[in-house]
């Protein structure tokens, strides 16, 4: 049986695209992970795993309409696929089983 | 171009578009442009720039430029097709190609192997997250009335870090930094360590990276911090957390709880860290901890981030100068700790390195990365001339200049990156025998610097090679160049013909420093030190403070050694040959200060060490000396001008008949050539002289005796090591049994000559290698140009010989010419080096024609050779080359 398995980042970018619905693209995600996790990415890397995470199928991406912006240039919108929501949906469960597994100890000492 | 402000650098752009495929640029591109004007609006233009090329650098990945359906990254078709020309005319000319890579490639070799070295120097203490605000305290100390400088160091007072986070506000961490031998003792067995005692605010300040423990290990007087190696040598484990060692620390013992763990990053620290301890273990006077007169060790300081360093130091100055009775002064310098590695003129107990090697191995680097590309260029100047039909036909279909200038860049960088590779792949060769001649331990890893590197010094050399056959070729007739009529502008001949004299002024430069450099460690290592350094053992004893108890060992252990018949001389002495004598400092009767060495001995000394004496007696255990007796040396004898030096006194204020000199030896060096020989004072009983003197400076405190010095008849040296030791271990010493030959401590004090010696050389036999190559490769080109012209010299009857003198002469007048150039730039460097040492070999005019001639005869050997078998081949077969 061939899985798919997410890197750290890959996980965290689907995350994050899942969380901003229709309206996801690079420079937006770069901000909301500023936001969310207080830890500076660049948008580059952003964009790999963006591009490498649709040819997993795990988004899907269109390009939006013509802005009245400078530089006239079309924002390239993403957005979760069903696969993406089903693979985020598997590691949290598997996270989860995990977690229970750790024996309960005291962890005031730290 | 593009220059309007509020747009992305157009270059940016392009580069983008050139590997990014077309279908995923506007989405990036959009994106890009939507960060930029973000920074413009808050980083301004030029980090917004810097942003926006950094992004598009990161964006250079596979997963991107793969995605490409066609891989049109360059014009590929052109490239593929120069490529295509360069590789075959690379295996029609292979003897050409061949020699042309191979000398750019040690040239490659050579200067990536010093770009390693270069690397690692500069790099040192980088790691410390806090680094660029830490710095160490050097303070210069002078006589107020004179402005005399007493002392400028890094090693400062013990208060000082203290009192200057109490008064300078800028001042936020300070820790103290002292080093001490000491005893460990580990399943019974002493073993002489380094131990370091700092501040607990040490591990806060400087960031090695904790393994085991956390960074309040040093908390406790008992508590103690070890490095990762040290660690493994004494418990086999990287998790000794409390294990406990024993430590001998100034005749105290102590035992001490192993809190921490430490990777001591030895090879990016100027710092030494192997055994941290709390500062109050180190058992050291009061008088010496409140004082700030001591110079004991090293402190740092952390400030605050920004804050202005020259402000900083001033304040730290004013702060130390409370005392205005003082008649000296103290001025604070601060010490960048990035800079502490090179920093070779006011330094402390940290490891550092001279600045000067990374100058001088740059420019040894530079100098055979010349030769090398002069080889190139040469080579390829005179081999295109071969190729002037290519270039003609290819301007007669209409290539212009600029295309003919991209082939001919194309081909030499195809050249030189593979010349570079082969050069990296002889650099892993070499770089167990570079690290051994540098002493050093790098690492070669295919990391982006040394892609980088190679890619960019590939791409040098292609451009400078590239254009300048461009410049000769692309200016041809069309019509000369069907003609293959290398009717070159003589200025062309001549530009090569002067590169290749500074190809060889600089091999024959380099062979020059060679033989002086050797020549000179062959006479200072030689030369007569006034004492016989041949089967002589040096040993440290126990530092005891107590007189009685060192007389007692040392009595001991020398009736025990000479019973043993291979054993002739034990005596002892406070100096050893490693480190540099005690100075006595003390008043002139007229006020001045005068400084002499000294050294305490014990009986036997003389023979012992094998020093000669000149007049009166040495001390002698049966006479029974009076305690006022010392004896001097030849160099004190003339330093006070005296005929008759027997019974006489050292002049000085403060001395009242507490000595008289009994005996005068013979010069002898105490340590390595470089230094002249001072005026020196032996005393039997340390009380003779420190009566009346007003300072004394020692490596060791307190001056005490504490080296064993064992003189043993020569043959096998192994029983005579086993009898010390076993006899040393019986003694119940606390120290371990240590020694040195002290011949070899002597040779140990030239090997850093030793080690430029060899760099020099290595150089010279790259830099020679290479022009000798390119010599061989040019003549055989210049053979070939001339086939038809030797041909019909043959037949009008001209000799072989003839023949032969005719095509190497050219060559010969220019590596005379190289000769007389290169003569007087070497005598210049040799007499600069050879003037800091007091003594010296004088330069030998013949060492010049050595070098000169064995360069004059490895080239007519090579180019005659090749110029005879042009000569003598059968006019017939040239000739009809057509």
């Amino acid at each position: 049986m061939k899985k798919t398995y997410l890197g750290e980042f890959e996980e965290l970018v689907l995350m994050i695209v899942g969380i901003l619905g229709e309206e996801a693209y690079g420079n937006l995600i770069v901000k909301e992970i500023e936001i969310q996790q207080k830890r500076t990415v660049n948008l580059s890397a952003v964009h790999i795993t963006l591009y490498r995470l649709e040819d997993k199928g795990f988004v899907k991406s269109k390009m939006g309409g013509v802005t009245s912006t400078r530089g006239g240039r079309r924002k390239r919108f993403f957005k979760i696929s069903n696969a993406g929501f089903s693979i985020l949906h598997e590691m949290q469960e598997q996270r989860i089983k995990l977690w229970k597994l750790i024996p309960q100890v005291s962890i005031s000492g730290i | 171009m593009n220059s309007r402000k509020d747009h992305p650098p157009a270059l940016a752009i392009r580069i983008l578009q050139w590997f990014c495929p077309d279908e995923l640029q506007e989405g990036i591109l959009s994106d890009f442009d939507e960060q930029y004007h973000n920074a413009l609006k808050s980083n301004g233009t030029r980090k917004a720039n810097i942003k926006y090329f950094w992004n598009v650098l990161r964006l250079f990945h596979p997963s991107i430029f793969l995605r490409n359906k066609q891989i049109h990254l360059m014009r590929t078709g052109i490239i593929r097709s120069h490529l295509v020309v360069a590789t075959r005319s690379m295996s029609k000319y292979k003897f050409y190609s061949l020699v042309n890579i191979i000398g750019l490639s040690l040239g490659v070799t050579f200067t990536l192997l010093v770009f390693l070295f270069v690397k690692k120097e500069t790099g040192y203490d980088n790691f410390h997250k806090n680094g660029k605000n830490i710095y160490r305290v050097a303070s210069t100390i002078s006589k107020k009335k004179t402005g005399e400088i007493t002392s400028k160091s890094a090693v400062t007072a013990v208060p000082i870090g203290k009192k200057l986070l109490e008064d300078v506000p800028s001042v936020i961490a300070v820790t103290r930094y002292a080093s001490n031998s000491v005893t460990a003792i580990h399943n019974n067995a002493p073993i002489k360590e380094v131990a370091y005692f700092v501040d607990p605010a040490f591990l806060e300040m400087f960031s090695f990276p904790i393994i085991q423990g956390s960074k309040e290990a040093l908390l406790l007087k008992s508590n103690l911090a070890i490095s990762k190696s040290k660690a493994e040598q004494y418990f086999g484990t990287t998790d000794p957390i409390g294990e406990s060692i024993t430590f001998i620390i100034n005749d105290t013992e102590e035992s001490f709880i192993i809190q921490a763990v430490i990777d001591e990053k030895r090879e990016e620290s100027s710092l030494e860290i192997d055994f941290l301890l709390p500062f109050e273990a180190y058992s050291l006077a009061k008088e010496v901890i409140e004082s700030f007169n001591y110079g004991i060790l090293e402190n740092y300081v952390q400030l605050k981030p920004g804050a202005n360093i020259n402000e900083v130091a001033a304040s730290c100055s004013a702060a130390l100068n409370f005392n205005i009775d003082d008649d000296s002064r103290i001025d604070i310098t601060l010490q960048p700790l990035t800079d502490i590695h090179l920093e070779n003129t006011i330094t402390g107990n940290a490891d550092y390195s001279d600045p000067m090697k990374l100058y001088i191995l740059s420019g040894l680097a530079f100098l055979v990365l010349l030769v090398s590309v002069i080889n190139f260029m040469t080579l390829s100047t005179g081999h295109a001339l071969v190729r002037l039909k290519e270039i003609g036909l290819r301007k007669s279909f209409g290539a212009n200049k600029r295309m003919l200038h991209f082939q001919l860049i194309i081909e030499a960088f195809a050249l030189s990156f593979l010349a570079s590779l082969i050069g990296l792949a002889f650099a892993w060769l070499l770089l167990p025998l570079f690290n051994q001649l540098l002493n050093t331990s790098i690492d070669l890893n295919l990391n982006l610097d040394v892609l980088l590197f190679l890619i960019s010094i590939s791409a040098l050399i292609a451009i400078v090679n590239g254009s300048l056959q461009a410049l000769i070729m692309v200016n041809f007739k069309v019509i000369n160049a069907l003609q293959e009529k290398s009717s070159t502008k003589k200025g062309s001949g001549l530009f090569s013909q002067s590169l290749i004299v500074v190809q060889f002024s600089i091999s024959i430069i380099l062979i020059i420093g060679t033989i002086i450099i050797r020549s000179q460690l062959h006479y200072i290592q030689n030369k007569d030190l006034g004492f016989e350094k041949e089967n002589l053992i040096q040993m440290s004893i126990d530092n005891l403070s107590n007189s009685d108890a060192i007389n007692s060992l040392i009595d001991m252990l020398k009736s025990q050694y000479l019973g043993n018949n291979r054993i002739l001389f034990v005596s002892a002495s406070m100096n050893n040959s490693t480190e540099p004598w005690t100075t006595l400092t003390f008043i002139q009767e007229d006020g001045s200060e005068e400084k002499l060495s000294y050294n305490l001995v014990s009986y036997d000394y003389l023979e012992t060490m094998g020093i000669e004496l000149v007049s009166g007696n040495f001390f002698e255990q049966e006479k029974g000396n009076a305690s006022t007796d010392i004896v001097v040396n030849e160099a004190l004898v003339k330093h006070f001008g005296w005929e008759n030096p027997i019974n006489q006194q050292i002049p000085g204020r403060d001395f009242n008949e507490t000595h008289r000199i009994i005996g005068v030896v013979k010069n002898f060096h105490i340590s390595s050539l470089k230094s002249k020989i001072n005026p020196l004072i032996l005393t039997i009983n340390e009380e003779t002289i420190l009566e009346g003197v007003s300072g004394l400076t020692t490596y060791m405190w307190p001056p005490k005796l504490n080296q064993l010095y064992i003189r043993f008849s020569p043959g096998e040296i192994a029983p005579v090591l086993d009898l010390l030791s076993k006899i040393w271990k019986e003694s119940n010493a606390k120290s371990p049994f240590e020694f040195s030959f002290v011949d070899e401590s002597v040779a140990l004090k030239y090997s850093e000559e030793k080690r430029w010696g060899d760099i020099v050389n290595s150089a010279s036999i790259f830099a020679i290698f290479i022009a000798w190559m390119g010599l061989v490769g040019l003549t055989r080109l210049s053979v070939q140009r001339r086939t038809k012209e030797i041909g019909i010299r043959k037949v009008l009857g001209s000799s072989t010989m003839q023949v032969a003198s005719l095509l190497s002469g050219k060559f010969l007048q220019l590596v005379l010419i190289a000769n007389i150039i290169s003569w007087p730039i070497t005598y210049w460097i040799a007499e600069s080096w050879l003037a800091s040492f007091m003594y010296r070999v004088e330069i030998s005019p013949l060492i010049f024609v050595i070098a000169g001639l064995s360069v004059v005869g490895l080239v007519t050997l090579s180019i005659g050779f090749q110029s005879f078998l042009a000569a003598k081949s059968n006019p017939v077969n040239l000739l009809r080359y057509e």
